[in-house]
């Protein structure tokens, strides 16, 4: 097995330090080759353990935790991204014209919907003006029977009359 | 034999391997493994605990790579992971170890295994060395380790120590001395008489 080369680097003398003056270079290389020879002694192959950790430890690396998360959640994320941004366009976005009452009180613009549905609320409404007029023009309760028959008749209202 | 890096080199190879290049990963692996292993082996004295504390640490890098500031040296950041990993396990160990455990790690620190390759004369050299180690301070070891096991700089050494530069350079000195000291006995250029009190001293080398 061979030994890595651990020669220590010297450096250029930074704030007065010079360290080659501090060093000795014949017990230096003896302890460097001492702490080497102890090493290699214990008979374990360096470059199988390196391998062996650098794919172990690999699955740790960022890329590998991270990816596989995202790609789990991916369609959830993109369904609550897009939710929101609708919902923050809605209620962030240009409105048509913010109404300022009398008192001078900013209020909010009535949400645009789209024309099928302003239809169909129409109809409604219109629908429960009608049976709200028909239902107060009732003289009695069995009147009042009768005609929830024929408004709900898919309701069990029983008409005595 | 991993070739020779610096620190420019670690921040690139970082900077990559954060990305999911498997490459710069590996070589940054390769290039340490047996820097931390010769430093991790030189303070346990135990090379399967070394081997795993290894792959601990390099699991823990790249678990932390994502907050990795780069402003800092890679060299002291890997080697406190690697300093702070086996001081748990050491603290683990203590705590659950039985004595003779406990009294291994101490008392085997000193004994360099020696090779058939070995001269009658190397080995003599070695095993005084190895009796000046155990004569240091924890301290004055872990500096020696660093230095010469792990190959640091003193720039290095002082950041991940947070210690100045100019004391470090002192110490190391100082330290050399003391091995000089200890070691003209054994010197066979030496006439003086081998040290008969080295005995005495003890502690992981």
């Amino acid at each position: 097995m061979a030994s890595h080369d651990t020669n220590p680097s010297t450096e250029a003398p930074i704030g007065g330090f010079d360290e080659a003056a501090f060093g000795d270079p014949q017990l230096e290389a003896q302890l460097t080759q001492h702490f080497a020879r102890s090493a290699d002694a214990t008979g374990i192959d360096l470059s199988a353990l390196a391998a062996r950790v650098a794919s172990v430890s690999a699955e740790e690396l960022p890329s590998r935790v991270f990816r596989p998360r995202v790609r789990r959640f991916a369609p959830l994320q993109a369904v609550a991204v897009i939710a929101v941004g609708l919902v923050a366009l809605r209620l962030l976005g240009p409105s048509p014209s913010p109404t300022t009452l009398d008192t001078g009180v900013l209020v909010a613009s009535p949400i645009a919907l789209p024309a099928t549905v302003l239809a169909d609320v129409d109809l409604l409404t219109r629908d429960m003006v009608v049976r709200e007029r028909v239902i107060s023009n009732l003289s009695g309760v069995a009147d009042f029977e009768c005609e929830l028959e024929s408004l709900f008749p898919e309701e069990e209202f029983r008409c005595d009359s | 034999m991993p070739e020779a890096l610096d620190e420019s080199d670690f921040r690139r190879l970082v900077a990559s391997a954060r990305w999911g290049d498997d490459h710069a990963w590996r070589t940054l692996v390769e290039h340490w493994t047996p820097r931390l292993f010769a430093f991790l082996h030189s303070r346990c004295r135990d090379p399967e605990l070394s081997e795993e504390l290894v792959q601990d640490v390099f699991v823990k890098v790249a678990q932390r790579l994502v907050d990795y500031d780069e402003r800092g040296r890679f060299s002291s950041w890997i080697m406190l992971i690697a300093i702070n990993r086996l001081r748990d396990e050491m603290r683990r160990r203590k705590r659950h170890a039985r004595p003779v455990e406990h009294e291994t790690l101490g008392a085997l620190a000193g004994s360099t295994p020696s090779t058939a390759a070995d001269a009658p004369g190397e080995q003599e050299s070695r095993r005084a060395l190895d009796e000046a180690l155990r004569s240091l301070s924890e301290a004055e070891r872990e500096l020696l380790h660093l230095r010469h096991a792990v190959g640091l700089s003193f720039s290095d050494i002082s950041e991940l120590l947070g210690e100045p530069r100019g004391t470090l350079l002192a110490r190391h000195h100082r330290v050399l001395g003391k091995l000089r000291a200890f070691l003209a006995p054994h010197d066979p250029n030496n006439p003086q008489e081998p040290n008969a009190s080295s005995d005495e001293q003890g502690g992981a080398v």
